[in-house]
């Protein structure tokens, strides 16, 4: 059975009467790729300070490591890396200075893990240009090089691909993979680039308005984001009581948007247009399509995103 | 602690204004010694190219070091908030109690280097350029230092303290200021009427350092630290008020949210 890393319990917090999170429970396990799906101000950043002590939560438990005291958390706190909004360092020193400044901080032993951090992020050949004016990319590598720098076991990444590049996202996405499957470390990331997520994520959590949503694995976000195959033709009655009579269909969905969704025999779209053509039918398009993690969200949040 | 505290010198060592607030401060108090020596060059009846002189401007004039101090801690910590650093110490585990008094330590630790530096650049100066009026007043800025270390302290904790509350380094200042120099200015003021107020003005550190006094019939000046109760006293009430305000300070700290 894997361990639990990090469990909150009912966790709560509120800014005066406006709850920010409401009764969150979640679960990761050791090794797990947990990705935090939720529309700007749903809860997730707030939900990421909470976890790391940044802030309190009103009411509920965070269990880090199996330990839940406010002494022991803190303690239990220096086996996370994080990036939570922006990456911030001093703007006067350089990637190395700021990186060696938190070293010593933490007490991390030997230089070599400063030079270490910056290679992994792809940041070694930055020099001594400061920390002011770095891109946004550069500041978010600088950010992962921090989160890395105590060989964590547990990473919270909130929005970390904020400002890279396409080469810079698929680094990044790459570093996350090797981490998670070479040194079995549990990632919590929120990001608003859902397409990224899913090429990341082996567990999910959907956040709105402070609530969790619902949880579920990639597994079963793959069941439940069902491929199905779109037919836009002239005549629709006459159409599906052909698909049903001729091809024997039964699963199919007549949409407001006057196309047919039809969910099985996905493999034969040649014999839809052949009965079509058949019957003097005319057909527009016939496609296979699939739910994306994006309109599952937006699906369960209700209304359309904003991220 | 002692990790937090060496981060903080790494930080301070590759911070330019480390040097730069020694340099000024430096300059300006050689400056003055080199005006009234290139006064005295081109008239030689000129009185007050003397070391007399010179030294009792610096220990005369201890208020403006004691507003220095928030400057101090301005310029060593103001800028916390902006950067937004502050959470990613937090983040990793560091107590905030650490971060709150570690900050503080080494605030005390420059601004002891920093004043020892100045006012030993100034001293100096004093004895290679202008004429050695004795021991008398060298002595004398020596206690009144040490006499005033404690407000100096107490100025900075202040500071410190409303840096760590208050996010704008605006409003810490204005309510440093508050505290250090308007509240005794009330005090002063409702003390004419209510004893009480006297009495606590009495206390405060802006009225203490502000207090001296010239007699004119013996020629000398009164200053509270003259005695050695007087001194002990400047001690045991920068002492108290600094662990308030460090108190009230690092209670108020340890609920906020970092951002």
């Amino acid at each position: 059975m894997q361990e639990s890393i990090l469990t909150t319990r009912n966790l709560t917090k509120k800014y005066k009467n406006i709850a920010a999170l409401s009764d969150i429970n979640l679960e990761l396990k050791q090794g797990e790729i947990y990705g935090l799906v939720g529309k700007n101000g749903a809860g997730k950043t707030t939900l990421l300070r909470v976890i790391t002590g940044q802030t309190f939560a009103t009411t509920g438990e965070i269990s880090l490591f199996g330990t839940t005291s406010n002494g022991a958390l803190n303690k239990e706190r220096k086996r996370i890396g994080a990036i939570i909004e922006t990456p911030s360092f001093y703007s006067y020193m350089t990637a190395s200075q700021n990186l060696e400044y938190y070293r010593i901080q933490r007490g991390i032993p030997g230089k070599y893990c400063v030079d270490e951090a910056l290679c992994e992020v792809g940041l070694s050949d930055v020099g001594n240009k400061k920390y002011k004016n770095f891109s946004l990319g550069m500041k978010q590598r600088l950010g992962l090089a921090l989160a890395l720098m105590n060989k964590p076991e547990l990473l919270l990444l909130d929005e970390p691909i904020n400002g890279l590049d396409p080469f810079g996202i698929v680094e990044i996405r790459n570093l996350l993979l090797k981490l998670s499957q070479e040194k079995n470390i549990t990632i919590l990331i929120s990001s608003h680039i859902l397409s990224e997520l899913s090429n990341l994520v082996t567990y999910y959590g959907f956040i709105n308005d402070g609530r969790m949503v619902k949880q579920l694995s990639n597994e079963e976000l793959s069941s439940e984001c069902t491929k199905y195959l779109e037919l836009k033709v002239g005549n629709i009655e006459k159409m599906t009581a052909l698909l049903e009579t001729e091809l024997g269909y039964t699963s199919y969905k007549i949409k407001p948007d006057n196309t047919i969704h039809i969910y099985e025999y996905l493999d034969q779209p040649a014999k839809i247009s052949e009965l079509a053509v058949r019957n003097g039918i005319d057909l527009n398009s016939i496609n296979l399509k699939e739910m994306n993690l994006e309109n599952y969200f937006i699906q369960l949040v209700g209304g359309t995103s904003n991220e | 602690m002692s990790s937090y505290l060496k981060s903080e010198f790494y930080r301070l060592i590759h911070y330019k204004w480390t040097y730069l607030f020694i340099g000024i401060c430096s300059v300006l108090l050689l400056s003055s010694n080199i005006v009234l020596a290139v006064v005295r060059s081109t008239d030689s009846s000129f009185p007050y190219a003397t070391t007399k002189f010179s030294f009792s401007n610096a220990y005369n004039n201890m208020p403006i070091v004691f507003i220095l101090c928030i400057m101090l801690a301005i310029m060593i910590f103001g800028n916390e908030h902006n950067n937004h650093t502050m959470k990613n110490c937090v983040t990793y585990g560091i107590p905030r109690g650490t971060i709150y008094l570690g900050k503080f330590l080494v605030q005390i630790a420059y601004a002891i280097i920093a004043f020892m530096i100045i006012i030993g650049v100034h001293i100096l100066s004093g004895y290679l350029l202008l004429e050695n009026s004795g021991p008398k007043e060298f002595e004398l800025l020596i206690r009144t230092s040490l006499a005033c270390l404690p407000f100096f302290i107490f100025g900075l904790a202040t500071t410190n303290a409303f840096v760590f509350i208050l996010e704008g380094v605006g409003s810490a200042v204005s309510v440093s200021c508050g505290i250090m120099l308007a509240f005794p200015l009330i005090c002063n003021l409702l003390g004419m009427r209510f004893q009480a107020f006297e009495k606590l003005g009495g206390f405060l550190p802006w009225n203490i350092m502000s207090s001296i006094e010239y007699n004119q019939a013996e020629h000398t000046l009164h200053m509270f630290w003259d005695t050695a109760t007087g001194f002990r006293n400047c001690w045991v009430f920068g002492i108290i008020q600094t662990v308030l305000i460090v108190g009230i300070g690092y209670l108020l700290f340890r609920k906020k949210e970092i951002k």
